[in-house]
């Protein structure tokens, strides 16, 4: 997992980086287990979080549309990953934000569809920028 | 949200502060304590896969 590989560089940084996820804290394990990362990682199966970040419900074409297609096809082959079978509500999109001390959402990426998702460079890139 | 509605990420996340969440191993996390010392990157995944 990109995530995973670039943990140094967020710890670097000074950030904490959580990952968060819509399931149980079994299928979280689960997760780091088969991912083989060490990134904690919290399990929010009412998704109450998603909803508090303004993460989006997808509609049939963010989950389906040519585009989507597309790009899952390209980011599958580039990493050689395979999506498994999701669990939770699967028109939940996801995001990534930087929150600092205060409180202040710095910076935040939330997926507008499936395909749409920050690379760890991107949310890097804000850190830096903050941090400078 | 409503399915299709764009996403509306807050400007502070105050109302992310006070959720608890279970990590991995079952211990509970504030959301809040995450950046109360440095700031803090949060990612919400789509799928665990």
């Amino acid at each position: 997992m990109q995530l995973h590989r670039a943990r140094t560089e967020f710890e670097d940084a000074g950030a904490t980086l959580v990952l968060i996820g819509q399931a149980t804290p079994r299928h979280a394990a689960q997760f780091r287990r088969r991912q083989g990362i060490q990134l904690p990682v919290l399990a929010d199966e009412e998704r109450v979080s998603y909803k508090a970040a303004g993460a989006k419900v997808a509609g049939i074409t963010d989950l389906f549309g040519p585009k989507v297609i597309a790009k899952g096809a390209i980011t599958g082959a580039r990493h050689k990953t395979i999506q498994s079978r999701t669990i939770g509500n699967t028109a939940q999109l996801g995001g990534a934000m930087v929150v600092l001390p205060d409180g202040d959402v710095a910076w935040s990426h939330m997926s507008k569809d499936a395909g749409d998702n920050a690379s760890p460079e991107e949310i890097l890139a804000a850190l830096r920028s903050l941090v400078a | 949200m409503p399915a299709g509605r764009k996403p509306s990420p807050p400007s502070r996340a105050d109302r992310l502060a006070g959720i608890v969440l279970p990590d991995h191993e079952c211990h509970d996390v504030q959301l809040g304590d995450l950046w109360s010392e440095r700031p803090a990157a949060l990612v919400w995944l789509r799928h665990y896969g």
